[in-house]
């Protein structure tokens, strides 16, 4: 029994070291590693941003504000840190690996809509992306309130990694320099080259996954998805707050949402609100004739393909600009608000 | 709880040290121990069906004592078919209950009269089929008198609720496991360290295999009307290996646990997919119950003694019985028959018992002949499953349909699969073909890795449990419930 024992207790502390290695392989190349979801996590940890304006949000964000544009209106260098099927809490644990790793922006274009303080109970797209950051306490605070993560996950090496053989295999090949995946820098901008189908039609009124919910008959499951969850909601203000006393100003922006499905569009009063109390402006385009009218700007009922959101962005620009009497541009003088 | 649950990783190293180092002077403790620790482990799931297995093991004790007394033969077979009735009557009760009113009502509306029933909406007891029929393979040996009844309530409760085998088998006869109860247990170190190895390839199969399978077993499967024929043929491959690797790796951890306890369970797969024909897979597949079936049904039947229609009648009566344990679905009835009309041929022919030793044995291997025979059989198998898996008969058929349309035959990987899937689907099959390789290997051996073992260099041995420990670690599957938890 004895040798038994012992035999267990040198293997298990064999097995932990070896995991632990590999954790630490992989975590340095999942840092360095140049597929699409781990991208803009690698530049802004190699701290290669350093942008006046970043652009905070989901794919609304992700896939529908040109930086390149925004870049040449205003005078700026802005970066888009959009997170596909991201709500806030997650796009706050990016934020908080940026303000570690570069200088704090100027402005922060904030982008909301009906999920971005939904409840996390569902969880959220790829939270593998923050596997690699889990030493850094204000990620490890945020993805506890995600539940992305196990108690186990956080003290067992390569637990967080487990069902992920693709970021294991890529991860160690990048620690080795080897990117068999490259992304093609657009400044974090994702637009989708697509146009309006069929499906869409079928789908309007409704986000995809809202409709494929409602057809299951769960619509319990649909308040979830658009909610408004009182601890991201209270995540969303101190973030407001601390970037106002860290002199970052913040434009709450609603994106257009195609004509038919305006009962997608939630919380504006919300958002109304916390703009007013903290005297920060909101930007709501979610009726805007401009574009809510023309299909051909869409390629779903919730979001803007590439023409869309070129337009989308010049008009946001634009805005920006006469918002802030165009004083970005070489940090001529102070942004002005409301 | 499950095996593969961080909850089981705790409770088993608590029990083992309670076990060997708290109740190990006192055999009767260390049986109480036994069963709390079943019933923990049972009521883990949900404890208000603990009142059954209870309620089963009294009723099968008290009849247990009371045949030894009983000399007259009428009250023995009443005495008989009371524990038969109980145990199948909650079986039934639990698990076919609303097939049975189902097909009763579509039955009546057929010949145009109209009943209004209503179902039950019942939760299905984990494990029920199983411990149902070990408690009554031990009333059925007490009442042929092969085993004397015990009076020992602690060891006969610890028989039926024996937590490694509780509730996914391998289903134990009374006359193998209840003897292991009454003796003082010691420690083997051999033993023990075999017992962890067969833990290890358990999880491995279960993890690796079995999860990574279901994840596109289930895409297919819940999508087949969409998809090509060669997906639908893909679906169907990655079930089998699914089914195997959960069920299978399921007893190779019940049989690896109990070792650590000093238990020997009966083996219950014995490398199925390398058969060379239907018969040797069903003597190698789910081994405790066929022999159960053909201890308790097949041979009190005739077996394959007396006429042809005999022999037909008793084998579709074992297959069908035998599919409909699975569950209350037409597709598990039409499963068993599908099988047995596989193996009519066979027995007919008295080819029944020709491949009874190990394929290619002590060679690398196999003939072309050998790997022709596995490969047909493999195929026969692995069309059965398409109606083991399919939620009905209508799907069952459906997807078979898809299989032979012919319409965009050769796009395997649908279009609606994005990056990652492509990628999981890839390493899906290697890790299948690498599963292959070593089952191969250690194909004479009791399970996949047990020629480790033979490796004399400690350091190589010891790295290679690290290596397979972090390959279940990290390229295991999402977690998926053990598929015969609902038999």
């Amino acid at each position: 029994m004895k040798r038994f024992i012992t035999n267990i207790i040198v293997f298990t502390i064999l097995l932990y070291f070896t995991a632990a290695f590999f954790d630490k392989i992989i975590s340095i190349g999942l840092m360095k590693s140049e597929t699409k979801i781990f991208y803009s996590l690698k530049n802004i940890n190699e701290g290669k941003i350093n942008a006046d304006i970043i652009i905070n949000g989901s794919s609304k964000a992700f896939k529908q504000v040109d930086p390149v544009i925004i870049d040449t209106i205003l005078g700026v260098n802005s970066y888009n840190l959009g997170l596909d099927g991201g709500p806030f809490i997650p796009q706050r644990a990016q934020y908080e690996i940026y303000k570690l790793k570069n200088i704090k922006p100027k402005v922060i274009i904030q982008i909301v809509s009906n999920g971005t303080l939904r409840s996390l109970k569902d969880g959220f797209k790829d939270p593998i992306k923050f596997a690699p950051f889990l030493n850094i306490s204000e990620v490890k605070k945020n993805m506890k309130l995600t539940g992305s993560f196990n108690y186990w996950d956080y003290h067992i090496p390569m637990l967080r990694y487990s069902y992920f053989p693709f970021e294991i295999i890529t991860g160690t090949l990048s620690f080795f320099n080897i990117q068999l995946f490259k992304t093609k820098d657009l400044k974090g901008y994702s637009p989708e080259n697509k146009f309006w189908s069929e499906k869409s039609q079928d789908k309007i009124g409704i986000s995809n996954k809202i409709k494929e919910i409602e057809n299951s008959n769960n619509l319990q499951k649909v308040d979830i998805f658009t909610s408004l969850d009182s601890i991201s909601c209270e995540n969303f203000e101190s973030f407001i707050a601390e970037c106002r006393k860290d002199k970052i100003n913040v434009i709450l922006v609603y994106p257009p949402i195609y004509t038919e499905a305006d009962k997608t569009i939630k919380h504006i009063e919300y958002f109304d609100k916390i703009a007013k109390k903290y005297n920060i402006p909101f930007l709501n385009y979610s009726r805007d004739s401009l574009l809510v009218y023309n299909r051909n700007y869409f390629y779903n009922s919730q979001h803007l393909n590439i023409k869309g959101a070129s337009v989308f962005t010049k008009k946001l620009s634009e805005d920006i600009k006469s918002l802030t009497n165009n004083t970005l541009n070489r940090n001529k003088k102070k942004i002005k608000v409301n | 709880m499950l095996f593969n649950s961080i909850d089981f990783a705790i409770f088993l190293p608590i029990i083992f040290i309670l076990y060997w180092f708290v109740t190990d002077k006192n055999l009767k403790l260390q049986n109480f121990l036994v069963v709390i620790a079943s019933y923990i482990f049972y009521g883990w799931w949900d404890w208000r069906f603990l009142s059954l297995i209870l309620f089963s093991t009294i009723v099968d004790y008290v009849i247990g004592r009371k045949l030894r007394m009983e000399e007259n033969q009428t009250n023995r077979k009443i005495l008989l078919w009371t524990s038969i009735l109980v145990n199948l009557g909650f079986l039934v009760f639990f698990k076919y209950y609303n097939f049975f009113l189902d097909n009763f009502i579509t039955a009546f509306t057929f010949f145009g009269t109209d009943i209004k029933a209503n179902s039950l909406n019942i939760i299905l007891p984990v494990g029920i089929s199983f411990y149902t029929f070990q408690t009554l393979s031990y009333t059925i040996d007490v009442y042929k008198r092969k085993l004397e009844p015990t009076k020992d309530f602690i060891a006969f409760s610890a028989f039926v609720s024996f937590f490694p085998q509780l509730v996914a088998g391998p289903i134990e006869r009374a006359t193998h496991l209840l003897p292991q109860f009454y003796k003082r247990r010691t420690f083997d170190y051999s033993k023990a360290v075999d017992g962890m190895r067969q833990i290890l390839w358990g999880l491995f199969k279960k993890i690796v295999i079995a999860d990574n399978c279901a994840e596109f077993a289930n895409q297919i499967f819940n999508n087949s009307a969409d998809l090509s024929g060669s997906t639908l043929v893909v679906g169907a491959l990655f079930f089998t290996f699914q089914i195997y690797g959960d069920f299978s790796g399921y007893s190779d951890i019940a049989i690896g646990t109990s070792r650590l306890f000093g238990f020997d369970l009966m083996r219950n797969f014995n490398f199925p997919y390398f058969s060379r024909d239907i018969a040797e897979f069903w003597r190698r597949w789910h081994i405790s119950l066929s022999t159960w079936f053909r201890d308790y049904l097949y041979i009190p039947l005739g077996g394959s003694h007396g006429g042809t229609w005999m022999k037909i009648r008793n084998t579709f009566i074992i297959f069908i019985v035998s599919g409909f344990w699975h569950g209350a679905n037409w597709t598990f009835i039409v499963w068993g028959a599908l099988n047995a009309v596989y193996f009519l041929p066979i027995m007919l022919t008295k080819n029944n018992r020709k491949n009874l030793n190990t394929v290619a044995q002590g060679k690398l291997l196999p003939t072309l002949r050998e790997f022709l025979q596995v490969l047909l059989t493999f195929s026969l198998v692995v069309f059965s499953w398409i109606f083991f898996r399919a939620e009905n008969m209508g799907h069952a058929l459906s997807y078979i349909g898809g299989i032979f349309s012919g319409e965009n035959f050769f796009n395997i990987i649908p279009k609606t699969w994005g990056g990652r899937m492509q990628s999981d689907f890839a390493f899906s099959i290697l890790s299948i073909v690498l599963f292959i390789i070593i089952e191969w290997i250690g194909r004479d051996k009791e399970y996949g890795i047990g020629f480790l073992n033979e490796i004399k260099f400690r350091i190589l041995r010891w790295c290679l449990y690290v290596l397979i420990v972090l390959f279940i670690i990290t390229f295991g599957g999402s977690s998926q419930d053990f598929i015969y938890f609902q038999f």
